[in-house]
């Protein structure tokens, strides 16, 4: 593997060109994640076609480097903003933005920094030890009913974490999943709460529901304070955590690292679960977990470092059996199809280079945004000394047109701008948003899984627990409800004493 | 609000939520020969779901009135209701126009299109929150309009709405001729 290792490395660091596409993808990957509603996605949407005029590994590369270095970017606003650039930073703004607010936006950033990049180095690392091995487990290991008891412990540990109470946590992760019904049904193709408009039987995407419910209520909850004079600037901090602030949360990121992979390598699942069930794990395993919330570091680590674990993971069921699990690895497999390749297990032997072309750039990529963001953390946190009247516009016209540059259409601008405000109102009144968007994302995906299980199992409910996979998640979601419930009930006798 | 008003509305918000949401999934009801459960089926599992911890939730407030939980990502000021001085009638007014101006902006867009109007939303939306310094207002107006324009009309080549009011489409792509 080491022989191999540094013939990819070689191969990279003496074809000047391939050099300059690595650091234009990350540089760009870093920036578009940057940018409320635009996203890695849309800048892999927008190369794919000039790939075609590049060679197959220099082309695959581009993708592996900006699905790192995107994945990272947008934990920087998350942070700063509390926007998110994408579903897998949102956790990262549960911790993040409260640091951001008293002062600590540059521990917040160099921790997020630090985390994603050796998340994403120890899964790089793993991915190349162990790729076609693990992805040939989870294909076999993981079938529909697999998945779905995935999702529902997902959401499980989801409705506890972000709401007031554990009832306004469900209520938010099931509005979430009522909203992705929106459109075609996967059973019969039946359009359902589309109101009679084309525009709806795609359903929502979660795009302008992350713009709305984070950015554009977020500007509003700014507003609110600007127009009624109790609005205080966040301070500026550039201060990076110290090693002892890391080694003190080392078993947080070993932990958020295994969890990443794990969920990385699964279809569809990826970098969003991994980033929230690590952190629950880190909340539920912390001795301190009234601090999660508030400002506590190992909150923006344990997201950070899953996050950009999953990268890694999400490599190998793509190299290995020719399965994207989400939107990049679906244009990798693009790429591949436009140079006339076959993703799948031959392209370990028959396009070794290209291979291991990718694992090293994806290995530096890590190791770059570190340095890149050491630098970051000391710029862009100025960024905070802005007044927000005048950031508020320029976040407003960015979200609008990212929104509406989703699919050229007004309709989800609208949708941006209905979820502002519900999301404000919602918000105000203690109810989770980053469940309602696992809700959004998670639900056309949970729905297919358990149509698809009960035609499999016949409909008999009791045959998921005759799979041992899916009987430990069901059994861990069902205990999950089962400690929070009693928990609540404590809570509510406790505050009648 | 008083605690128990805002635990009605709540209940009562929720109740009409999953009530016109049942009542539509009588229009995609139809059995499916693949699917035992049909395309309502799964919606209404999540209705019911709804509706139930609603349910618990507004016994749950009306029992526990004091008792302020977590919100993730929100500082407590964020939660907290507004000192009663910031609110005179002239300010209500203000703040209702901080969600009314993005969606007059948004309604006008097909119609005046995006390039006449977004200098005037940008403009309009710092005042709105404050700024009066002449600078600022031309120069964030600019940074901005500048930006949008160079990453989305020439970067990425979206074709941002250019209007349909007589006058407006002309201005709009003689202007968005004139960049490219």
């Amino acid at each position: 593997m080491v022989e191999l290792f540094f013939k990819g490395f070689i191969l990279l660091a003496t074809d000047p060109f391939a050099v300059f596409l690595f650091f234009a993808a990350l540089i760009i990957g870093l920036f578009f994640a940057a940018l409320p509603g635009i996203n890695m996605v849309t800048l892999g949407a927008i190369i794919l076609p000039f790939t075609a005029y590049l060679n197959p590994t220099h082309a695959i590369m581009i993708y592996g480097v900006i699905y790192v270095s995107g994945t990272y970017g947008g934990a920087v606003m998350a942070i700063l903003f509390n926007i998110p650039g994408s579903a897998e930073n949102a956790p990262t703004a549960f911790d993040g933005y409260p640091m951001t607010q008293q002062g600590k936006s540059g521990k917040a950033i160099g921790a997020a920094i630090v985390s994603s990049s050796l998340g994403g180095m120890v899964s790089a690392i793993v991915m190349m030890l162990a790729a076609p091995g693990i992805a040939r487990w989870a294909i076999h290991a993981f079938g529909p009913p697999e998945m779905f008891s995935l999702i529902f412990f997902g959401l499980s540990i989801v409705a506890a974490v972000g709401a007031e109470n554990l009832w306004k946590g469900w209520i938010s992760v099931l509005l979430g999943l009522l909203l992705a019904t929106i459109g075609t049904d996967p059973s019969g193709g039946l359009h359902r709460f589309a109101f009679g408009t084309y525009y709806l039987l795609a359903g929502i995407h979660f795009i302008p529901l992350i713009l709305g419910f984070f950015a554009i209520s977020e500007v509003f909850v700014q507003a609110e304070k600007m127009v009624t004079k109790t609005y205080r600037a966040p301070k500026v901090g550039i201060a990076f955590p110290s090693f002892m602030e890391f080694w003190r949360l080392k078993l947080a990121i070993v932990r958020s690292m295994i969890l990443g992979f794990f969920a990385g390598v699964l279809p569809g699942i990826g970098a969003t679960l991994a980033a929230f069930l690590s952190y629950n794990e880190a909340v539920r395993w912390s001795k301190h977990p009234e601090r999660f919330g508030k400002g506590e570091l190992e909150g923006v680590v344990a997201s950070e470092t899953a996050n950009n674990a999953a990268t890694g993971g999400a490599m190998i069921p793509l190299l290995a059996l020719g399965l994207p699990g989400g939107a990049i690895t679906a244009m990798m497999v693009s790429v591949f199809m436009i140079h006339g390749m076959d993703p799948g297990p031959l392209i370990m032997t028959r396009a070794q280079d290209l291979v291991w072309v990718l694992f090293v750039a994806m290995f530096i990529a890590n190791l770059f945004i570190f340095l890149l963001g050491y630098i970051e953390t000391k710029t862009i946190v100025n960024l905070l000394r802005i007044p927000f009247r005048i950031l508020s516009p320029c976040i407003m016209i960015l979200a609008t047109v990212g929104a509406f540059a989703l699919r050229n259409s007004l309709l989800d601008v609208w949708v941006m701008f209905l979820a502002g405000i519900a999301g404000y109102f919602l918000r105000r009144s203690g109810y989770s948003v980053p469940g309602i968007i696992l809700g959004v994302i998670l639900g056309g995906l949970g729905e297919a899984a358990f149509v698809k299980s009960m035609q499999m199992l016949h409909y008999d409910w009791f045959a998921f627990f005759g799979r041992p996979v899916c009987a430990v998640l069901l059994a861990a979601a069902l205990l999950t409800l089962f400690v929070n419930v009693l928990k609540s009930a404590k809570q509510m006798a406790s505050s009648q004493v | 609000m008083g605690k128990l008003k805002f635990t009605i509305s709540e209940a009562g918000i929720w109740a009409v939520i999953t009530g016109v949401a049942f009542g539509l999934t009588y229009q995609f009801n139809e059995p499916l020969q693949q699917y035992r459960y049909g395309a309502a089926g799964w919606p209404r599992v999540i209705i019911a779901g709804i509706a139930l911890f609603a349910l618990i939730q507004a016994i749950w407030s009306h029992l526990h009135p004091s008792r302020k939980g977590r919100i993730m990502g929100q500082v407590e000021e964020q939660i907290s209701e507004l000192p009663s001085q910031a609110r005179g009638i002239s300010v209500h007014l203000k703040h209702l126009a901080t969600f009314a101006v993005p969606l007059l902006y948004l309604f006008l867009m097909p119609r005046m299109g995006f390039y006449i109007l977004t200098p005037l939303f940008v403009a309009g939306y710092m005042m709105l929150l404050g700024e009066r310094r002449l600078l600022h207002l031309v120069g964030t107006t600019l940074f901005v309009y500048a930006l949008t324009i160079v990453i989305f009309l020439k970067l990425l080549f979206v074709p941002l709405p250019v209007g349909n009011w007589p006058g407006f489409y002309d201005i709009n792509s003689l202007f968005v001729s004139f960049i490219k």
